[in-house]
């Protein structure tokens, strides 16, 4: 039954992945302007007719495209994203791993952080509810919620970068670089996790097994450790997956305040150097992560919660 | 005739205790204060954007003070002056009504396209509903923001573009709450009545199932503003929502990126304004859902 469940859901990723690498290729092809064009300069080189039809056969571009996606999506299949049309031949599985380890650097040290910083303190705040380190959990939550990531990022920039002249502007010369970008997207990542464990403790406090296990007269430390934490961790664990799933997606604009070369500006680079190769690989990448980490979500739910494997 | 009977059996299902009910629920919400300190700063927002270009000081964009670039704040221009020489404060005014018509009108075409989905999926269910969550599912593995850029990219930034994007990409969510909710109203007694006397499905969904779903809808909507709110400002940071020289917050704050290490004070009060709009959205949102749905309350 499960095993059942497990193959439906791959099934239905992939199939989700199939969509997402179709309406990507469509929407780029929707982009005005021939990249050929960007490539050589507009204007600036007088090329013939046939020149450019040799460049276009080059890539690929003359075919119609139903071949052209055909054999993007075989190549992708197997690992190969291609070359960039606009960095001359440098290929876009090169151009990722370069920027990787920026980004998951980034995401790594950040979820970290914030997973140590807010599951504690959302179970504090759940436990002494209505003290001051509950109303201090709440407004950090509801401001942290409202604030956009990328106004974070100027203001701390203003404080320690122009003011106090801790950290760096832009830029990754030296690792303090990291600090601000990582402080901003664990802020981000904080907030809603702590109102999530805050929540789930409270909604498991009231139940009967903990009553029960009170009433047996188990010391308070142990009931908090071994029924109310391990019961109340289980929405937190989709939360995490799901702000994991999509963290790429706060780094886009965070990689671009600061000017750092991860995946993010990557991303927005391509996007405005119309190089569709590398935008059009970085989305399905993008949608595979998430349909992944979604999956493995469930399956770690059902691991842990007995209930989900029977039913 | 099925019409009427039908209604006569749909107040009847809900034992008419339907006036004490909505009376109740909005003396819960009258009494969350966040709520309602949430819904006047909306109000004051609205009026703000209506009546910019009466109380904005200056034209946001024409009246340009020659010799006062960058500008610290002062007593007659009490934000200061930006990069160009324009007045800040009439500027960020200005900003309130884009903020504000984006966040609405994107959630008015997402609630539309989301409440139509899903009512079309809930109800009909079997292959209908199928085709339809495999898309609400595909739409909610895009990384919205990469989604944005690229649509916002493709279609050449504008407001027009700004609010057709956001509005088409971010209904999933309505969708899926909506296609749950009628999935369980459509075994309900007086919508089985209602099938059984006739009645057309296109009606059923319309006048009985469709006016059930409009509380969670509405919550939604209201906590689905803010982050609209972010989303836009974030694209025209990025200088791909609405174009300069139109004053918007995020563009505000791509100038004052730009300009940080001289004009520092441009940087702070689109932000400002931005997380006061998010919060009072968001402060609605939870209060609404808590006076519509007091079991939900921890």
């Amino acid at each position: 039954m499960v095993k059942n469940y497990f193959a439906f859901r791959v099934l239905k990723g992939l199939l989700v992945i199939f969509l997402i690498s179709i309406v990507t290729f469509v929407i780029m092809r929707l982009m005005p302007g021939d990249p050929v064009y960007l490539l050589l300069g507009e204007g600036n080189i007088q090329i013939t007719q046939e020149q450019i039809d040799a460049i276009h056969a080059k890539w690929g571009l003359d075919r119609p495209y139903h071949e052209q996606y055909l054999v993007w999506a075989r190549n992708l299949f197997v690992g190969d994203f291609g070359e960039s049309i606009i960095r001359m031949g440098v290929p876009i599985r090169q151009m990722i791993f370069e920027a990787l380890p920026v980004t998951a650097l980034l995401n790594v040290f950040a979820i970290a952080i914030a997973l140590i910083v807010s599951i504690p303190f959302g179970i504090w705040a759940a436990l002494k509810r209505n003290s001051i380190i509950d109303y201090a959990a709440s407004v950090g939550s509801a401001l942290g919620i409202a604030t956009p990531n990328f106004w974070m990022a100027l203001i701390l920039i203003l404080v320690f970068s122009v003011r106090l002249r801790w950290t760096p502007v832009f830029g990754l010369r030296s690792w303090q670089g990291y600090i601000l970008p990582v402080v901003v997207l664990a802020t981000e990542q904080m907030a809603v996790i702590t109102r999530v464990m805050r929540g789930a403790v409270l909604e498991v406090l009231p139940q009967d097994y903990v009553r029960t296990a009170r009433g047996k007269g188990l010391a308070a430390q142990r009931v908090n450790w071994r029924h109310v934490l391990s019961n109340a961790l289980l929405p937190v664990i989709t939360v995490v997956g799901f702000r994991i799933a999509f963290l790429l997606s706060g780094t886009i604009v965070v990689e671009t305040v600061f000017a750092l070369p991860g995946i993010g500006r990557l991303f927005t680079d391509s996007v405005i150097r119309l190089d569709y190769q590398v935008v059009q690989s970085l989305v399905v990448i993008f949608a595979f992560l998430v349909v992944v980490v979604n999956l493995l979500t469930d399956m770690l739910y059902a691991v842990i919660d007995p209930r989900i494997r029977i039913a | 005739m099925a019409t009427s009977l039908s209604q006569k059996l749909d107040t009847g299902s809900r034992g008419g205790g339907r006036k004490t009910n909505r009376s109740r629920a909005v003396a819960r919400f009258l009494d969350n204060r966040l709520a309602v300190t949430g819904l006047i700063i909306i109000v004051a927002l609205v009026l703000v954007a209506i009546f910019a270009d009466v109380l904005a000081p200056h034209h946001p964009n024409n009246d340009v003070f020659s010799g006062r670039r960058g500008e610290a704040p002062s007593i007659e221009h009490p934000f200061g002056f930006d990069h160009v020489s324009r007045d800040l404060l009439s500027r960020v005014i200005h900003g309130t009504r884009i903020a504000l018509l984006v966040g609405i009108t994107s959630s008015a075409i997402a609630v539309v396209i989301g409440v139509t989905i899903g009512a079309i999926a809930g109800y009909f269910g079997g292959w209908v509903d199928e085709v339809l969550s495999l898309l609400i599912d595909t739409l909610m593995a895009f990384p919205l923001i990469a989604l944005l850029i690229v649509l916002a990219a493709v279609l050449g930034p504008s407001l027009t573009t700004t609010i057709t994007v956001i509005g088409v990409t971010v209904w999933a969510r309505y969708a899926r709450v909506v296609r749950a909710e009628v999935m369980s109203l459509r075994e309900r007694d007086f919508i089985v009545a209602a099938r059984a006397l006739g009645g057309q499905d296109g009606q059923i969904v319309w006048r009985h199932v469709i006016p059930n779903v409009m509380g969670s809808v509405i919550v939604l909507a209201s906590l689905q503003i803010g982050s609209i709110i972010i989303l836009e400002s974030a694209l025209s940071f990025l200088g791909l929502g609405v174009r300069p020289p139109t004053a918007t917050w995020g563009g505000i704050l791509a100038d004052g990126r730009a300009f940080i290490m001289r004009y520092p004070h441009i940087s702070i009060f689109p932000g400002v304004m931005i997380v006061i709009t998010v919060l009072a959205f968001n402060f609605l949102g939870d209060g609404l859902r808590d006076a519509l749905d007091p079991h939900e309350q921890p």
